[in-house]
């Protein structure tokens, strides 16, 4: 009998999980090769999941490589082999948190300003369909700033794992340290957010009509 | 539990179906399963936050950085500074007994050298009972010595014998009249 959709991706999956522990049990065996493995692995994950936070290429570029130099540093902490994942998420987020902290004191000090914030790596080119991706892109990204601004910390947070990093309410719980009773209540919260933005919802829309 | 399986499900009921289809009341659960409308309600709201997902995706630049790791490897060096723990808390332990003494000795070791400190403190002993022994010989200052006539000093032995005449020698003067021993 063949296999469904379902399977064939939770196999996919489960080859990958297993990949993933014997990388891990080499890179703390002392193998730096392993570990590059692992980054190429998971490099454009939390590199996603830092500038969905920070919105500057640059600071995202930063922010991963501080990550990945920490995991490699403190990989022999990690307990669970199998939750290397999550375990990338939760240095991820305790460094976006160090990041948003040392610009708020550099703000104090008026040696930072939010144009600094600004990711203009693609507004330079003038080229007819180039300029209305880029036009698309910015809007997008100024109403999922907008819905996010209408969330709280805890809120915002579970919107982002779940829909753009795609973890599920377990691995939610585990990188915030919290329960999944709670993970579940904030997520249902900003749902009833996200659905009142119907900007938002208008241009999602069209999107997958122009598809 | 019985329901009105006309009733469709409200739209916190489908967010709530969206978070944990599994946390929703047998009865809504069921009504889900077997209504198309609210099964495709359910669907529709879902695929706009797949496409959240997936147009962040499409929207976020790659990145151009490549991720430096240093040459090191973290397990050698963390296995190593495990094995010599017992050293680095003993180095530890003898510095700070070490920086304890030196701030509560009552001498310092200074770049003079401990020889020449004590020589010197011998010295300056020595002046000092010089001193004490002079005061304790007299007291008073030359000047009252003067004053009461005590400053000579030069008395001889025989002005000693005079005024503390020996015992064991005959007597000066004899008065048989008199108290007294009769020389043999």
């Amino acid at each position: 009998m063949p296999l469904s959709d379902q399977e064939k991706h939770n196999s996919k999956a489960m080859e990958t999980a297993s990949q993933v522990t014997a990388l891990v049990n080499q890179a703390r065996a002392g193998s730096k090769s392993a570990f590059e493995q692992l980054v190429d692995l998971f490099h454009e994950d939390i590199f996603r999941m830092v500038y969905y936070r920070t919105r500057a290429r640059m600071d995202a570029e930063d922010i991963t490589q501080e990550i990945f130099l920490n995991a490699f540093k403190s990989l022999s902490k990690l307990k669970k082999v199998e939750q290397f994942r999550i375990w990338l998420f939760k240095i991820g987020l305790n460094r976006i948190r160090d990041f948003y902290r040392k610009k708020r004191v550099r703000s104090i000090f008026g040696a930072y300003s939010d144009d600094d914030n600004i990711d203009q790596s693609d507004t330079t080119n003038n080229d007819q369909p180039e300029a209305l991706n880029n036009l698309m892109k910015h809007e997008f990204w100024k109403h999922i700033g907008l819905l996010l601004e209408k969330l709280s910390r805890m809120e915002r947070e579970v919107f982002l794992l779940r829909f753009m990093d795609h973890l599920n309410i377990r691995e939610i719980s585990q990188v915030l340290k919290s329960s999944e009773s709670s993970v579940k209540t904030h997520l249902y919260r900003a749902l009833q957010k996200f659905r009142k933005e119907s900007e938002l919802i208008n241009l999602l829309k069209e999107e997958v009509t122009s598809q | 539990m019985s329901f009105d399986k006309s009733v469709h499900l409200s739209e916190d009921q489908l967010l709530m179906a969206i978070v944990e289809e599994s946390d929703l009341p047998i009865s809504l659960r069921e009504h889900l399963f077997t209504c198309p409308k609210c099964r495709a309600d359910k669907v529709r709201f879902e695929q706009k936050l797949t496409q959240v997902g997936r147009m962040a995706k499409y929207y976020t630049p790659p990145s151009k950085q490549r991720i430096l790791l240093p040459e090191s490897e973290p397990r050698s060096f963390y296995l190593w500074f495990r094995g010599q723990q017992a050293a680095f808390g003993l180095a530890l332990t003898v510095a700070m007994l070490i920086l304890v003494v030196w701030w509560t000795a009552p001498f310092k070791i200074t770049p003079e050298g401990g020889v020449e400190i004590t020589a010197r403190e011998m010295q300056e002993a020595e002046s000092l009972m010089t001193e004490i022994s002079i005061l304790a010989e007299n007291a008073l200052p030359t000047v009252y010595l003067d004053i009461i006539g005590e400053s000579y000093t030069g008395f001889d032995e025989e002005f000693m014998q005079f005024i503390i005449p020996s015992i064991n020698k005959e007597p000066q003067s004899y008065d048989p009249g008199t108290k007294g021993v009769m020389p043999c």
